[in-house]
Order: C-alpha cells, then structure tokens, then sequence
C-alpha cells in the first residue's frame, strides 16, 4: 500500500492511549442500556496458552471457554425471565442450507466407517 | 413492581440501532466472496452494496454507507489476488481499523457440522485479554456494535442460539462461532454442548485510525509484518536451506 509506504518508519510504535479512549468514549452503548441489547460478555481471567500453535490444545481451551460463559449468560437470561428460546414448532430458514448439512452427515458417516474399519 | 414494569417496556423497545454495511474492492477471490457472504447470512442487520471499484480513494466507502443508512461498516479489500485485508469501521466520524485476515476457514467447510437459524442472535464473548490495553478496549466496543445483532432490529429473531468467541491471543483476534446445542441423549434441559458452525478466522490489526477510512494514526502495531516481507522472507529462509545443502 502507498500509505504505508509514505510514513517515516519513527512512527511504528505509535499509541495515543488519550485519542483510543476519547474515541471508546465517543462510541460507547449508553449507559442505561440492557445488558441484553448487546449480549457482550467478557471473561473474568485472560485465557493463557501454552503454545498458541497447538492446535488441539489452543481449540480445546476456546471451546471451554466458550461453554463456561455460554452457561452462565443463558441461566442470567433465564433469571432475568428474557425468553431466548426458539419455540418447538417455529421453522424458519437455517445459515445453512439442508443440502449443504446432508453433505455434512455423508462426510461424518463416511469417516466413522473409516474408523470402524481401521478399529 | 411498577419499577419492574417500566424495565419490561424499555426491554421492548428497539434502542440499540445497528446497521453494518458489508461489502468489498474488486478483485478478492471466490474464497473471501463465500467469507463475505457467510459475514452477511450471520449477520441479519447488515446491508449489502455492489463491488467498490476505486482502492485509492477508500474515504469514498463513507459516502456508500451513507447512502445506504448504515452506521457501521466492513470493507474487504483484496491484495494480490492472496491477501484480504478487512476494515471495520464507524460511520461517519470514525474511528476505523484495519485488519489483515488470515487462517481463514468458511462456513462451507465440511467439518464444521453446526448450523443455527438464519437472522437469530449471537451471545458474544470477550477474551479478558482485551482489557489489558486501550487499543483492544476500543476493539472489543467496535467488535459489539458491528457483529452483534442488535435486539428489535426488524430482520433479527428474538432467539439465541450461537456464540461468537473473540480471544485476543498472539497479538491477533481469533474468531470462533458456536452453536448452543442441549445434547439429546442425556434428556438435558440446559445447554451443555458447542459445536463449531464457522467461520473461522484471525484478525491481525494493522493499524486504528480516528476517522472512519482516515484521520490520524490512534495506534499501529509494531509487530505487523506485512504479507509480503513474510513471504520473502520465507523465500529467503528456503534459499538458505539450498545453500547450505549445497555447501
């Protein structure tokens, strides 16, 4: 890119914490706001990884992770008495399509009979 | 319980105005194209635009989120025809960021089996790690309001049943989307189990800007390598190991 290529390199490390936070302040949801018009949770310890490279263990923890608050902000919201849960007979269009979730079992069904036959 | 009453109306009421206009600059690959669309069917408060054609005159972006009422808006512009860097940013006055996109993986990937209805609600999930400086503060606001479906929104559905994870790890955002899933066999009444329904993706930030696509440099990350020296780099790397073989 040419703009990045015009700045002078002495500006690398630039951080203007005074203009971040003027402008977090700028774009911040009122404060009267409901936690539930925005449903933005944030976890109460850094999560730390060993070796962020690692794949299984790096999915591992995020899917932990993940669960833990999930858990947690759906017990509020039942508590709160906000309904969340789509009712039994309620059908509407899914992300993804029927054919594209067929293939997805086909693929599922033909790697456990890989596993069955290697077992 | 008046009180009470009072909190039940406001709760009805559509205050949280969200719109996020997605689009991108010519020439990105039929990989970012379904990335882009997987972005769209995700999010039901999001509009769409035709491809930008001008890469110089990237402020022009704000006149087409304008046009389209949008108060946020991601902007994917491709390099190369290999590299796709991601915008997001705050329409009109800013601020905006530059991502660089990397480890992508769509929605359309087979082994990522979760699936979850079109236009319901995400619960989002914050790594705490964005707290530790002002720079992820701001990210983590901007994050919310662009990728969250705001209540009332008229094409958002009242159901939550996925989780968008953001962690802040190795100096980038790695993006995880969940589905809620009660696991049948066990007869459970609560959620219990996630499965992944895509995308997947990292977001390295560049650099974030005070206006929307301008203004000046509020912070820039002294760690970014941009795509290309890496890849020279790399080359360079296996030039080294040739030599040595050689000698």
């Amino acid at each position: 890119g040419d703009t990045e290529k015009s700045k002078p390199a002495t500006k690398k490390n630039k951080i203007d914490v005074l203009g971040l936070e003027s402008k977090l302040r700028d774009i911040k949801l009122p404060e009267q706001f409901h936690w539930v018009e925005s449903l933005a949770v944030t976890s109460t310890k850094p999560l730390e990884l060993e070796d962020v490279h690692d794949d299984l263990k790096r999915e591992a923890a995020f899917y932990t992770e993940s669960l833990k608050a999930a858990k947690i902000c759906l017990k509020n919201l039942k508590q709160m008495n906000i309904p969340f849960e789509r009712p039994e007979d309620f059908y509407a269009e899914m992300v993804k399509t029927d054919a594209h979730m067929a293939k997805v079992k086909a693929k599922l069904l033909v790697e456990r009979k890989k596993m069955d036959a290697t077992a | 319980k008046a009180e009470r009453q009072k909190d039940r109306r406001d709760l009805r009421k559509y205050v949280n105005k969200q719109r996020t206009l997605i689009f991108a600059s010519r020439g990105i690959t039929h990989r970012d194209r379904h990335f882009m669309a997987d972005l769209r069917d995700l999010l039901p408060h999001s509009k769409k635009d035709v491809k930008f054609d001008s890469k110089a005159k990237l402020y022009l972006v704000n006149e087409v989120a304008e046009m389209k009422n949008c108060n946020n808006c991601i902007f994917f512009e491709a390099r190369k025809g290999k590299d796709l860097y991601m915008w997001m940013s705050r329409i009109p006055s800013g601020p905006s960021v530059k991502f660089l996109v990397e480890n992508l993986h769509t929605m359309s990937e087979l082994k990522l089996t979760g699936n979850c209805l079109k236009g319901s609600r995400p619960l989002l999930l914050f790594d705490k790690n964005f707290d530790e400086s002002p720079a992820f503060r701001l990210l983590k606001e901007m994050l919310t309001q662009v990728l969250g479906s705001p209540k009332g929104h008229p094409k958002v559905k009242p159901f939550i049943d996925h989780q968008f994870s953001f962690f802040l790890q190795d100096n980038r955002i790695w993006f995880r989307n969940y589905q809620l899933v009660k696991s049948d066999d066990k007869g459970s009444q609560e959620v219990d189990t996630l499965v992944e329904i895509g995308p997947r993706f990292c977001l390295n930030p560049v650099r974030i800007l005070s206006g929307s696509f301008g203004g000046t440099t509020l912070w820039q990350n002294p760690d970014f390598v941009t795509p290309n020296r890496m890849r020279a780099m790399r080359k360079r790397g296996k030039q080294d190991v040739v030599r040595e073989r050689r000698d």
